[in-house]
């Protein structure tokens, strides 16, 4: 199972963690299974995390679900613009989602390509 | 019009869906990695319509089965005319799991409620075992019927629905 | 309304059933002395509970329903031929009918006979039941109803593994208690196409297959709604405390297998009934406590249809009348409707 691989888990909360420092704009990030436990976590003193890692899983599989439904392919990102920050949510590969949070509202294009590079990263390091 | 099927993780809510939907199933499907028996589990939503009319359709919902999905039934419930709690009779407490559901579908159901009892082995022969079920509705003061079903048979799920249609019949 | 004829048209289902039950009980046994009180004016101190024993297992054997009462109360009553003090006993009592039994040329009264005492009193209630099928039109009516006779019916056929059953010439089936089936012969006057079309029209689960140890001309088919009733016929027992002047109050033991029921107590409405398919079920509402008269009284109106009519029209006709006096159109009959039709498929 993946929640149990502690190697596994150890590399992808180093490229969570790089993330964060590395775009301190970033609140939150968290790497979520499409199942919706949360495999990885940049902060974990979050009470709320683990419940908005399940709603994200099941956003983006909604987002997939619509996206196949109109005939246009799986959906490449999920971005949920909100009064006081933003959510975006990429699929890693099948089995794992990133999900990131921030509260700068004009930080969309930093906040997509940051995550994206790392979603990357990490398909790259676990595969 | 809107029927939601919830219930525990595999006990048949989205197989009960396809079997009877006019349509191809909407569903947001997941590889589980809690339940290992099972190739899919549910982590949105399934849809599935039963054609009425030229205007009208039955809408007929599934909810994912995890309690850490409960938010998806808090939504999914709203507006909701009917509701089906699938019990897999396998699991080891399947009462535990009917109180669940109960506890968190309370406040949508009135006399709006069925129950189907899944992976039964013997559909004829389980008058216990529904007996006791319908024993434990009693203590939520819920008013339901209690039937054995087989969720990839499409005319166990149309009785399911038939009865419950009724019982909503029946409280207008 | 319409949901009512709904709910009545989910009757038809097993109605024919019914309706055929009712109808052969009504032809050949409803005379018989099925349900009657029985006095035993016993001159020796015998144990009473051999005597109830005895009669117990004679109403299982016979399917009857032989109740013992005071003297006052019986229907028949029963006096040894040893017992000195009998006209006594039934002073007042020459509007019942009395049997005198007893075999002088024996030293020993007929109930405490060598054989054990129980078989015995069994054969006599025997005797007494042939002597009352032979004299029935000196029996006092009973006021049982064809739901009583049902009952017993399926009492009696609950006795042996394998029954067979003849309802008029078309309907022919076995009825298995080993696992609660029936299988339909078909009767040779006509093709299976034909039967399976009779069964199917009348809202029969019918299928056919072929079993070895059938003629060649029998096919058998399962009658799934028939499993229901019977299962309902055995979760219910007459409530004591209900019984109304010509009405009987039936009292469900447990609630039955396969039913759906709002569960509160004493709400004697049976509301909806059954549908067709594997789980056929009546959808009951209500309750620890029922009127089966309810129902009773509705299939007793289906009696008029001929639901065996080998063209299928009756059936056909009824549900078109019933939905056609009811235009009202909503969402739950659509929905009604739309899982009718899915059955049907």
């Amino acid at each position: 199972m993946i929640s149990n691989n502690k190697t596994f888990t150890k590399i992808i909360e180093k490229q969570l963690l790089n993330l964060v420092s590395n775009f301190p704009f970033i609140e939150e990030a968290v790497i979520v299974s499409s199942d919706g436990y949360v495999v990885a976590n940049s902060k974990t003193n979050n009470k709320c995390i683990e419940k908005v890692s399940t709603m994200g899983s099941s956003m983006i599989s909604l987002a997939d679900t619509m996206t196949a439904e109109l005939k246009m392919g799986r959906c490449v990102n999920l971005i949920t613009e909100n009064e006081s920050g933003l959510v975006v949510i990429i699929h890693i590969n099948s089995d794992l989602k990133i999900i990131t949070v921030t509260r700068k509202v004009s930080q969309l294009g930093m906040l997509l390509t940051s995550t994206k590079k790392y979603a990357a990263k990490i398909r790259e390091s676990i595969n | 019009m809107k029927f939601v099927f919830t219930g525990c993780v595999g006990s048949g809510k989205t197989e009960a869906i396809k079997t009877v939907s006019d349509i191809p199933v909407i569903s947001t499907e997941a590889i589980p990695t809690d339940y290992l028996s099972k190739k899919t589990t549910t982590v949105a939503l399934d849809y599935g319509e039963l054609h009425l009319s030229k205007n009208n359709k039955l809408e007929l919902y599934g909810t994912p089965g995890q309690r850490r999905f409960s938010y998806m039934w808090e939504i999914l419930s709203k507006g909701a005319s009917g509701f089906i709690i699938l019990v897999n009779h396998q699991r080891e407490n399947p009462l535990d799991d009917l109180d669940m559901y109960l506890e968190n579908f309370s406040k949508y159901i009135n006399n709006n409620l069925v129950v189907g009892i899944t992976h039964t082995e013997d559909v004829i022969r389980i008058t216990k075992e529904l007996t006791m079920y319908s024993e434990h509705l009693k203590k939520y003061n819920f008013s339901a019927a209690v039937l054995p079903v087989d969720a990839r048979r499409a005319c166990n799920v149309i009785t399911l629905l038939q009865a419950l249609t009724l019982s909503i019949e029946e409280k207008l | 309304m319409f949901y009512k004829n709904c709910f009545y048209d989910y009757l038809l289902n097993y109605a024919l059933t019914l309706v055929k039950i009712i109808f052969v009980e009504s032809c050949n046994k409803l005379d018989l002395p099925i349900s009657i009180n029985i006095s035993i004016l016993l001159v020796d101190a015998i144990d009473k509970k051999r005597v109830e024993f005895a009669l117990k297992m004679f109403n299982k054997h016979r399917g009857v329903d032989w109740v013992l009462s005071s003297t006052k109360e019986a229907d028949v009553i029963i006096v040894s031929i040893d017992d000195p003090d009998s006209d006594n006993q039934l002073e007042g009592l020459s509007d019942k009918t009395t049997i005198t039994y007893g075999k002088p040329q024996v030293n020993y009264p007929w109930h405490v006979s060598p054989e054990g005492g129980a078989l015995e009193i069994m054969s006599v209630f025997s005797d007494i039941y042939t002597f009352l099928k032979n004299k029935r039109s000196s029996l006092p009516k009973k006021t049982a109803n064809s739901f009583d006779e049902l009952l017993s019916f399926f009492g009696r056929i609950r006795l042996h593994n394998r029954v067979l059953v003849k309802f008029s010439e078309d309907i022919v089936f076995i009825a298995n208690n080993m696992d609660y089936t029936v299988e339909f012969l078909k009767p040779k006057n006509l093709s299976i196409n034909e039967y399976i079309s009779i069964l199917k029209s009348v809202d029969f689960e019918a299928s056919t297959y072929s079993l070895n140890d059938i003629p060649d001309d029998c096919v058998s088919t399962k009658f799934d709604a028939f499993i229901f009733y019977w299962h309902l016929a055995h979760e219910i027992e007459i409530d004591d405390a209900g019984e109304k002047e010509n009405q009987r109050v039936y009292k469900l033991k447990t609630w039955p297998a396969l039913t759906l029921v709002n569960h509160q107590e004493h709400d004697l409405k049976i509301s909806a009934l059954m549908s067709k398919g594997i789980f056929d079920i009546y959808t009951i509402s209500g309750k620890a406590r029922c009127q089966i008269e309810d129902v009773y009284k509705y299939i007793l109106s289906c009696i008029s249809v001929d639901f065996v009519d080998a063209t299928g029209n009756s059936i056909s006709h009824r549900k078109r009348s019933l939905n056609g006096n009811n235009k009202r159109s909503s969402l739950l009959t659509q929905v009604l409707q739309k899982l009718n039709f899915l059955k049907q498929e």
